[in-house]
């Protein structure tokens, strides 16, 4: 704004000079009245000013001292902040390590229970395709024999009806002989089929029983993996902001503080708000076992 | 002729043994590694597709969202859609009832019970 200052002075000098002039030469005189008013309160006005402008011309010197202090209070508040983010930060970092810890933890424990029976269950399903292997060939074997022992009581069998026809009765009696004898060949020839097929079924439903658990035991070696990928990644973004807060040891400027609390932010932004989005904790169970099953 | 699932879930071991299991049963299975491919095949495929199996917690498209966007589609207002999950809160359960799923089921999953459950939605 503008110093009118000295012109007020001017203002004020000129009405009190004619003021005072016009009183000692024309009082009691109605003839410049209006005039004389004019000039009184020209010169009121201009006295205001100048007691305006000295008051004005004090209080910026106490306002800018206002300013100083306030900023030196903010600066200090600002410290005290930055400080109290800087250890809640840490409390954050070292709760999330914490987590991550006890997580990997109980993964470690999972996946140890179910790499055992991972390990005795493909060892169960060699064991039954081995069995069922040595079964078969038993069992090929064994049929093999019946079969040879069938075609030899076949063949007699067929000398025996070629002598029929001679009306001989001993060959007839050896016949019927021989025809007990196939028909028992065939019974044991059943057993063995029944006998081996049980057993087969019973290799078999290990077999897939062991399957089954494989399955089960690979979906938590999965689970666990994505759980170990998702504590790695976090790990990783905490090692980060913890890198980042490194930085910050011993500078005291207000600006640095700002960039790096806008840098945390940025950083726990970006790796841990967004990963516990993406993926949040893959692995809810704390044992080896099938989940719940509900239709709604 | 074979009943269709499609199967949806970003961990490919998963996917293979769901598929094994359905596969095993005769059902014919197709295969999507997140909501978005789920979508994108479901909606390829509508008129074949008789169920959807679907996990949560995926890249790019959720289970939620995507059974949200399906049930948006008038051809999967009825096409049942079953949760496998590793989520098993009732929090969880409920947003996918009101979402729209058929039912939920918590991984690891039982061959046997997946394939009573399948057959008890679609025969």
């Amino acid at each position: 704004m503008k110093d009118y200052s000295r012109l007020a002075m001017v203002g004020v000098t000129i009405s009190s000079v004619l003021l005072s002039g016009d009183a000692l030469l024309f009082y009691f005189s109605s003839t410049f009245l209006l005039a004389d008013t004019l000039l009184f309160f020209s010169l009121i006005m201009c006295l205001a000013y100048l007691y305006k402008n000295t008051n004005s011309n004090v209080t910026p010197d106490t306002d800018n001292q206002g300013d100083h202090f306030d900023r030196e209070g903010q600066g200090d508040h600002f410290i005290q902040e930055s400080n109290a983010f800087h250890v809640q930060l840490g409390n954050e970092i070292a709760g999330q390590l914490s987590s991550a810890h006890t997580e990997l933890g109980n993964t470690q424990a999972i996946l140890s229970d179910a790499i055992g029976k991972l390990v005795s269950n493909f060892i169960m399903i060699s064991d039954g395709v081995r069995d069922l292997a040595t079964h078969t060939n038993d069992f090929s074997k064994e049929i093999h024999a019946v079969v040879e022992k069938v075609n030899s009581s076949l063949n007699v069998a067929e000398s025996s009806v070629d002598a029929l026809s001679s009306d001989n009765r001993e060959a007839i009696l050896s016949s019927s002989q021989h025809v007990r004898a196939i028909t028992e060949e065939l019974s044991v020839f059943n057993d063995a089929v029944t006998k081996n097929a049980v057993e087969l079924n019973l290799i078999s439903g290990n077999v897939e029983q062991n399957v089954l658990v494989v399955i089960s035991t690979l979906q938590f070696q999965d689970m666990s993996s994505q759980l170990i990928e998702h504590a790695k990644l976090r790990m990783t973004a905490l090692q980060e902001v913890a890198s980042e807060m490194g930085k910050g040891v011993g500078s005291p400027d207000q600006q640095q503080y700002l960039d790096q609390i806008a840098a945390y932010n940025r950083l726990l932004d970006k790796h841990v708000v967004s990963l516990d989005k993406q993926k949040e904790n893959p692995v809810k169970q704390k044992d080896f076992g099938a989940g719940d099953v509900e239709l709604f | 002729m074979a009943k269709t699932i499609l199967a949806i879930d970003d961990s490919t071991s998963i996917r293979q043994m769901v598929a094994f299991t359905l596969k095993s049963a005769g059902y014919s299975v197709l295969e999507a590694a997140d909501g978005q491919e789920g979508l994108v095949k479901a909606t390829a495929n509508a008129s074949a597709i008789d169920m959807i199996l679907t996990d949560q917690n995926m890249p790019v498209m959720d289970g939620l969202t995507l059974i949200k966007t399906l049930r948006g589609m008038p051809q999967f207002t009825t096409v049942p859609i079953l949760m496998l999950t590793t989520e098993s809160s009732d929090d969880m359960k409920s947003q996918g009832k009101a979402s729209g799923a058929t039912g939920w089921l918590v991984k690891p999953f039982d061959p046997h019970k997946l394939l009573e459950v399948v057959k008890k939605v679609i025969g």
